[in-house]
């Protein structure tokens, strides 16, 4: 195993009745990155990180984190912040209190920091959780989970109930903090064209599956829409990896996934067609659809 | 060791609020009623009794089992373990039964001193404990008390615990078992009542010179077993319900 490993799954299997949640689910993520965990509705993404953090238990499989097993583990646990989507606070808090026992429980907790925050989201601390709109309650979730500065940062859905510029405050917050104190987020969410850019290395889980994981750009680079004549896009993408097709009039759409090298660079240019980028949002439809995306 | 006392820290500083909110609800509608009773009666003799060991019993029994879901969820999310959480919320429903025992026993002289003042009567029994155990020490009521409370405090996780585990199938199945067990008690006849009686009276020592001390051996002994219960099938319980 790498030094720089951070956390380890090895086929990890849940089931609940005779759904799988997750199936032999195995990856390993470095230290000092973002990671974005995406997938559809009940493709295993809340339960994976409920496991890794020990709020649930897995059927098969471990979870190390910081090399030690993570299952219970009270050395581990302190060194990991999850913010889940599900509110696990207490209703009759004020936001102040919450944020002071935040600062009891993980030692890098930055108060002055939270305070900033606080302040930039326009976040009363002097309300009572109860009293706070769906959007307060997941901004007061990023607080904490900023001001938190745990080795391990883990957000599922942090942006529901935004508006688009706190949605756009809260990336440029965590892009800010993360280059000034480098360490390693999971964020889970839905919204993933605005989100893409933050991101580094995109998970993209599927069934309980993990079937995709790249860098951004290499994402980017891998995924390209070739359209024309049918018979042109048909001969243009002869052996590559097409994850969707489409006629649209008398064109053919047809998206790729493939690693590209010089010789198909080449191909493509002289076959007669046109070549344009898939934004990441429709590339995760494609491949959750299709669920072709297979490590190429 | 950090972790259990963080934990403890913050369960106790939530127990102190809301125990002192009960505190001063209880008195003000214990102490406020007798007054009242005894001004609109036109000062007439009274004894005063607020029966704080017996709202507190009720008060342990809810607060705990309250707690255990708001408390357990919680803690969860600030990277503490299951371990952690248990051991911590063990030692803060113990100081609370012992905080609520003395509180218990100190009304008793609250009790006499209204009596006396008000109505001028001088009480001569002001222990409960020794109607039912004749000849105990009064100030034996203390360590009873805080071991009654204790078994309460077990119960009441347990039942947290399976409420949390099984939601409203558990509820129900419990209160309407509860329920059908007291309405077919008078309905079995004599020998029932003699036969839970008997069970009652070995269970606290009844009649026994040392059974003040023996039915706090019962009652700790018992809180043990429902302790361990609660913590086995807590121990891999999932973080699964959001706060209501």
């Amino acid at each position: 195993m790498s030094d720089n490993i951070l956390l380890e799954t090895r086929s990890l299997t849940k089931r609940y009745g005779k759904v799988t949640a997750l199936n032999n689910f195995s990856v390993a993520l470095e230290s000092n990155k973002i990671y974005g965990l995406l997938g559809r509705n009940g493709a295993g993404k809340t339960t994976l990180l409920d496991i890794i953090t020990s709020r649930r238990f897995a059927g098969a499989g471990d979870v190390r984190l910081f090399g030690q097993d993570a299952k219970e583990n009270q050395k581990v646990l302190p060194n990991v912040c999850y913010m889940p989507e599900k509110n696990y606070f207490i209703p009759t808090m004020k936001v102040s209190e919450i944020l002071e026992t935040s600062a009891m429980f993980f030692v890098n907790f930055d108060m002055e920091y939270a305070d900033r925050l606080c302040a930039r989201f326009g976040l009363d601390k002097r309300k009572k959780y109860k009293a706070l709109s769906r959007g307060y309650e997941s901004i007061l979730r990023i607080v904490v989970g900023l001001a938190s500065r745990a080795p391990l940062t883990i957000f599922d859905e942090p942006v529901l109930g935004l508006d688009a510029a706190v949605r756009d405050l809260f990336y440029r917050e965590l892009l800010e903090d993360y280059t000034s104190h480098p360490r390693t987020f999971i964020v889970s969410t839905h919204l993933i064209e605005e989100s893409a850019d933050v991101f580094e290395d995109v998970l993209i889980i599927n069934n309980g599956e993990l079937i995709c994981r790249h860098h951004v750009a290499e994402l980017r680079e891998m995924a390209f829409y070739v359209s024309g004549r049918p018979s042109d896009v048909d001969a243009a993408v002869n052996g590559l990896n097409v994850i969707h097709s489409e006629m649209v009039g008398s064109v053919k759409i047809s998206a790729v996934f493939n690693k590209i090298n010089d010789e198909m660079k080449n191909r493509l240019k002289t076959c007669n067609v046109d070549i344009s980028p898939i934004p990441v949002q429709k590339l995760f439809i494609y491949l959750t659809n299709s669920n072709k995306g297979v490590f190429q | 060791m950090n972790r259990i006392s963080k934990c403890l820290r913050f369960q106790l500083k939530n127990m102190l609020k809301s125990t002192l909110w009960f505190l001063i609800i209880y008195c003000l509608a214990a102490y406020g009623l007798s007054l009242l009773t005894y001004i609109l009666s036109g000062g007439e003799q009274q004894t005063f009794r607020s029966g704080l060991s017996v709202g507190a019993a009720f008060y342990i029994f809810v607060y705990v089992i309250s707690d255990y879901r708001t408390t357990f969820n919680y803690l969860m999310i600030n990277g503490n373990t299951r371990t952690t959480i248990y051991i911590s919320n063990i030692i803060a429903n113990i100081i609370l039964s012992v905080a609520m025992s003395i509180l218990s026993y100190l009304s008793g002289f609250a009790d006499a001193f209204f009596t006396k003042a008000l109505s001028g009567i001088i009480p001569g029994q002001i222990s409960i404990l020794q109607f039912i155990y004749p000849g105990s020490v009064g100030v034996l009521e203390l360590p009873y008390l805080a071991a009654l409370f204790i078994l309460i405090t077990a119960f009441s996780k347990l039942y947290g615990v399976l409420n949390y585990k099984f939601g409203k199938y558990f509820v129900t199945i419990f209160w309407v078992g509860f329920g059908l067990a007291v309405i077919s008690l008078p309905l079995s006849g004599s020998d029932s009542f003699l036969k839970i009686g008997t069970i009652i009276e070995k269970y606290l020592w009844l009649g026994h010179p040392n059974g003040v001390l023996l039915a706090q051996a019962s009652f700790i002994i018992t809180a043990l077993v429902f302790g361990a219960a609660a913590y086995l099938i807590s121990r891999r319980q999932p973080q699964t319900e959001p706060v209501s």
